[in-house]
C-alpha cells in the first residue's frame, strides 16, 4: 500500500470525498480527504500528491486560488489536478489550467477508470 | 338707437293693444284702434283750431261756438270708442264706428248734393271698412245700409224726385258693387291670412317634433358614450388607443398610474416618444414590431416589458375607428410586477432546491456503484438486483432534477451556451451509445443517418444538442411499441442546419400538438400516463432551441408516428474547424 501514490481529495462534502477516495483507492492511489481550503494549502507544503481532486467551492480558501497557487509552485510542477464542479461555466474558465475536468454528479466508475489514466506511467 | 327703437315698439303696442286672443280679432283690433286713434288726433286739431278762433273772436259766433262744442263731443265719443275696442269689445266698438260713420256722412251734407253724388263717395269709407273690420260679407250689410240711408234722408226732405230715385238706384248699385269688391278682397286676404297661419302651425308643430326628437337622440347617445367611458375609467388595465398616425387619442386613468405621467402628457404622442428612456432598445423594437404587425392575425398572447421599474405585459389589437381617421390600434397594459417577482422567486427557489437535491442524489448514486462495483467485497446476485434498482431509481430521479435546474436556468435566462467545434458524426456515435441500449430494450431499431451536405466540422454547443436529441429520442422511444426511431442530420438552407427525429409511435393528435411543449404536459390518456416522466423533456428542447436561434417544428399523425424537425443556425467555418 504504502507504493501506492499519494492522492488529495479537496472536497468537503463528505459522502462525495468518501466516494472519491473509494473509485481512487480502486484505481490504486493512496487517499487523503481534506475538507479545508485553508487546510488544503498547508497541507501541500509537506507533500507532494501525484493527484489532486479539488472542488471549487471549499471554506476559507477557494479550490480556483489553490489551482492557481498549485499551478504557480514549481515543487508542484508535475501535479495533476481534477477539478470536480457542480458549475460547468466556471469548470470551463478553469479548464485550460487543469488536467481534467468533471462536472458534478460525478460517478463512481468514471472517476476511478480516469484516475487510472492519470496514474504515473512506470 | 337701437335701445329707444325696441322702448318705441313696446309703447305703441301698448296703444293699440286689445284684450282680444283670437288672432283675427287681434289684428282687427289694431286696426280699429289705428283708425279711432287717428281721427282722435283729427277731432282735436279741430278743437284746438275751433278754441283758437272762439278766443280770438270772443267766444260771440253761435256757429263757431257749435263747432268748438261738436269737436269736444266727438273727440271724446272716439276715445270712448277707442276705450270701448280696448277694453270690451272689437266687435261692439267697430259696429258702432261703422254706424257712426254712416250717420256723420249723411249729415255731412246738403241732402240734395248728397244725393246729387257731392259727397256720396264718402260712403266708400264704412262700406270697405266694414269688410275689413267685421266680416268681409258686411260690406253689403254697410251698402244696403248706406242706400238706405240715402233713400230716407230724400223722403223726410221731400226730395223723392224721378230724376233722384233714378240716382239713388244707381248710386245703390254701385255701392253694391263695391261691397263685391270689397268681400272677394277682404275674403281672399282672410283666406291667405287663414292658410298662413295653418302653415305656421304645421311648422311649429313640426319644429317642435323634430326638436323633441333630437333631444331625445342626444340624451342617448350621451348615455351610451358616457357608459362606455365609465367602463373606460374604472377597469384595472391601462388602456391607449392610438390613431392611424400613432398618435395616441384615449387614455384612461390607469394607465396613467401605470406610466406615472398625467393624461395629458400621453394623449397626442407616439409610443415611441412616450417609451424613450424608461423602456430597453429591445422591449421598444418588440413593442414597435407589435404595432406594426396588426395585419397579420398570429399574435403573441402578451408581450413582457420592463417599464421604468415596473414590468407590464402589452396586447395590442387593431380597430377601426371613424371612416376618415381609419384603422387604429388599442393597447391594453397590465402591472405585471409582481408576477414578475414571484415568477423570478420561484425560479430561484427551483434552481436552489434542485441544487440540493442533486448533491445528495450524486452520493447514493455513488455509493451505489461502489457496492455494484463489489469494491468492498463481493454481492449475491439477488443483492446486486437490489443495487441496480437503487441505481436505476437514482438515475431517474436524478435526470428530472437536472431536467428542473435546467429549465429554471432556462427561464432565469441564466443557462449559458457554450459553442465549439464538434463533429456531426461524433454527436450522433454517442447518442447510439447512450440511448442504443434503450432503444434496444424495447426491440426498436435507432436509424442515424447524415447527409453528405454536412460538413466535417461545426460550431455548436455539442452538449446542449446532445441533450435535445436525447430527450427527442428517449420520448420516441416511450411513445413507440414497435418499429423503428430515425434520426437525420441535414442541410436545411444555406446557413441553417436540420436535425430530423422520427418514429412510427402512436403519434399525436392536432389538438394536442400546440401544447406538446408546454411545462408538464404530457398527452392525456391512461395509455401515454403510464409512460415516465413530467413532461419536462420537450419544453426545455424547445427552449433551448430557441436560446440557440432556432425552430422546432413537429408534425405528427395519429398511430402513424411523429416526426420533430429542428432547424438550427450552426456555424460552418472549416477554418474554425482546422484550429
Amino acid at each position: 500500500m504504502t507504493d501506492y501514490p499519494l492522492a488529495l481529495i479537496i472536497e468537503d462534502d463528505v459522502d462525495l470525498a468518501s466516494i472519491f477516495a473509494d473509485a481512487l483507492q480502486a484505481a490504486q492511489f493512496k487517499t487523503e480527504i481534506i475538507a479545508d481550503g485553508a487546510v488544503a494549502q498547508s497541507r501541500l507544503k509537506e507533500v507532494t500528491p501525484q493527484l489532486v481532486v479539488l472542488d471549487l467551492h471549499l471554506p476559507h480558501i477557494s479550490g480556483e486560488i489553490l489551482l492557481r497557487q498549485i499551478r504557480s509552485t514549481p515543487a508542484l510542477a508535475g501535479i495533476k489536478v481534477v477539478i470536480a464542479s457542480a458549475d460547468p461555466i466556471t469548470a470551463d474558465i478553469l479548464s485550460p489550467e487543469s488536467d481534467l475536468v468533471l462536472v458534478k454528479p460525478v460517478s463512481f466508475s468514471q472517476l476511478r477508470d480516469l484516475a487510472l489514466r492519470l496514474r504515473p506511467t512506470i | 338707437m337701437s335701445k329707444y327703437r325696441p322702448w318705441l315698439d313696446q309703447r305703441l303696442d301698448w296703444l293699440l293693444s286689445t284684450k282680444n286672443t283670437d288672432a283675427d280679432l287681434v289684428r282687427r283690433g289694431r286696426l280699429l284702434s289705428i283708425l279711432l286713434l287717428a281721427c282722435v288726433a283729427a277731432a282735436l286739431v279741430f278743437v284746438v283750431i275751433g278754441f283758437a278762433v272762439n278766443v280770438s273772436d270772443g267766444w260771440v259766433y253761435q256757429d263757431e261756438v257749435l263747432l268748438f262744442v261738436i269737436s269736444v263731443i266727438a273727440t271724446g265719443f272716439v276715445f270712448a270708442l277707442y276705450c270701448l275696442n280696448r277694453v270690451v269689445s272689437t266687435r261692439l266698438a267697430s259696429i258702432v264706428f261703422l254706424l257712426g260713420s254712416v250717420i256723420l256722412i249723411s249729415f255731412s251734407d246738403d241732402p240734395q248734393q248728397l244725393i246729387a253724388g257731392r259727397s256720396t263717395m264718402l260712403y266708400v269709407f264704412p262700406i270697405v271698412m266694414a269688410s275689413v273690420l267685421l266680416a268681409p260679407s258686411t260690406s253689403f250689410v254697410m251698402a244696403a245700409l248706406s242706400g238706405v240711408s240715402l233713400f230716407a234722408l230724400a223722403a223726410t226732405n221731400n226730395l223723392l224726385s224721378a230724376a233722384n230715385l233714378s240716382t239713388i238706384f244707381v248710386e245703390i248699385i254701385l255701392f253694391l258693387i263695391l261691397a263685391l269688391v270689397s268681400w272677394l278682397s277682404a275674403r281672399s286676404l282672410e283666406q291667405a291670412l287663414t292658410g298662413l297661419r295653418t302653415v305656421n302651425a304645421e311648422l311649429d308643430h313640426r319644429v317642435a317634433d323634430r326638436t323633441r326628437d333630437l333631444a331625445e337622440a342626444l340624451i342617448r347617445v350621451q348615455m351610451e358614450s358616457s357608459k362606455s367611458q365609465a367602463i373606460l375609467e374604472s377597469i384595472a388595465d391601462g388602456v391607449i388607443v392610438f390613431d392611424g398616425l400613432g398618435k395616441a387619442t384615449v387614455v384612461n386613468p390607469a394607465i396613467s398610474r401605470l406610466l406615472n405621467l398625467p393624461p395629458d402628457q400621453i394623449v397626442g404622442y407616439r409610443i415611441e416618444t412616450l417609451m424613450a428612456g424608461v423602456v430597453g432598445v429591445n422591449d421598444q423594437k418588440a413593442v414597435l414590431d407589435q404595432l406594426r404587425n396588426q395585419e397579420s392575425s398570429i399574435r403573441l398572447p402578451g408581450l413582457r416589458l420592463q417599464w421604468g421599474n415596473k414590468t407590464l405585459s402589452a396586447s395590442f389589437a387593431p380597430i377601426q375607428i371613424q371612416q376618415e381617421i381609419g384603422r387604429g390600434t388599442v393597447a391594453v397594459f397590465r402591472d405585471y410586477t409582481r408576477e414578475a417577482e414571484l415568477d423570478r422567486m420561484k425560479t430561484m427557489f427551483v434552481s436552489m432546491v434542485s441544487h440540493e437535491l442533486r448533491t445528495p442524489l450524486g452520493a447514493i448514486m455513488g455509493y451505489g456503484e461502489i457496492l455494484q462495483e463489489q469494491v468492498h467485497g463481493p454481492l449475491n446476485e439477488r443483492q446486486l438486483n437490489v443495487v441496480e434498482r437503487l441505481i436505476a431509481n437514482t438515475k431517474r430521479l436524478l435526470s428530472l432534477v437536472n431536467d428542473l435546474l435546467d429549465r429554471a436556468r432556462l427561464e432565469a435566462g441564466r443557462l449559458k451556451l457554450m459553442p465549439a467545434p464538434f463533429a456531426p458524426e461524433a454527436l450522433m456515435e454517442e447518442l447510439v451509445s447512450t440511448i442504443g441500449q434503450m432503444a434496444a430494450a424495447k426491440k426498436l431499431e435507432l436509424i442515424t443517418s447524415i447527409a453528405p451536405e454536412v460538413p466535417q466540422t461545426l460550431i455548436g454547443d455539442s452538449q446542449r444538442l446532445m441533450q435535445i436529441l436525447i430527450n427527442l429520442v428517449t420520448n420516441a422511444i416511450k411513445f413507440t411499441d414497435h418499429g423503428s426511431i430515425t434520426v437525420k442530420f441535414d442541410r436545411a438552407d444555406r446557413t441553417r442546419w436540420s436535425l430530423q427525429v422520427s418514429d412510427t409511435g402512436i403519434g399525436i393528435p392536432p389538438d394536442e400538438q400546440v401544447q406538446v411543449f408546454d411545462m408538464f404536459r404530457q398527452v392525456d390518456g391512461l395509455t401515454t400516463r403510464r409512460q415516465g416522466g413530467a413532461g419536462l423533456g420537450l419544453s426545455i428542447v424547445k427552449q433551448l432551441v430557441t436560446l440557440m436561434g432556432g425552430d422546432i417544428q413537429l408534425v405528427s399523425s395519429v398511430d402513424v408516428g411523429s416526426t420533430f424537425t429542428i432547424v438550427l443556425p450552426l456555424n460552418h467555418t472549416m477554418e474554425g474547424a482546422r484550429d
